[in-house]
């Protein structure tokens, strides 16, 4: 029940964030992208809320779902292709970069290169956090 | 030094006479994860370990086997 309260919790702030970026996109005028991202993210996060209640009238159903939350090969399964998935994007980010300094897009050649940076500089601070966390 | 890590847990599943689903529900994992035990494709934390060991009622060394190499050989 933690758990799901814990998830109720969480997309209740999701639902936040969308009404944020619904309010700020139709300032910055109704064709803004944030409107679609706003409006997706509380469409989404109200579908997981009610997902969740429904989950909580169902023991069996609850009980399932919970083992797969917790589970400890469905962890690592999920940090592994995390981890995966982290470095496939690193390289794709990456040759769409020589792609586009080819193609002289510079701009945007360098929202990739900074977002790469980014990428890699959270990943090297959670491992320091992480690292300390378990020493 | 590598370390090979088996185990015993079907051999000892089949002499309770019980199926994976129950003994998935018994220590609380699925029964694919039982199914991945089984053939050796992934090892127990050592609170499954602890736990199927537990159930078993046996010892964690009796469930499952540790063999080590050393490099040099």
């Amino acid at each position: 029940m933690k758990l799901i309260k814990k998830k109720i919790i969480y997309s209740t702030f999701l639902i936040g964030a969308g009404i944020i970026m619904l309010v700020a996109g139709y300032l910055m005028g109704p064709d803004s992208i944030m409107v679609g991202m706003g409006s997706g993210l509380v469409v989404i996060s109200v579908l997981k809320i009610i997902q969740f209640i429904r989950l909580s009238k169902n023991e069996e159903k609850m009980k399932r779902y919970t083992l797969l939350q917790n589970e400890e090969r469905m962890i690592l399964i999920s940090i592994k292709s995390g981890n995966m998935m982290f470095f496939v994007t690193l390289i794709i980010e990456y040759i769409a970069l020589l792609v586009l300094v080819i193609l002289k897009q510079e701009m945007i050649a360098t929202i990739i290169c900074e977002l790469m940076a980014l990428q890699t500089f959270g990943y090297l601070i959670s491992y320091y956090l992480y690292n300390k966390k378990f020493l | 030094m590598e370390s090979k890590i088996t185990n015993r847990i079907e051999a000892y599943r089949k002499m309770m006479k019980i199926t994976q689903e129950e003994l998935a529900n018994k220590v609380s994992v699925t029964r694919q994860t039982i199914i991945s035990l089984e053939n050796g494709k992934y090892i127990a934390s050592l609170p499954l370990a602890h736990r199927l060991a537990v159930f078993f009622e046996t010892t964690i060394e009796e469930l499952f086997i540790f063999e080590y190499e050393k490099e040099n050989e």
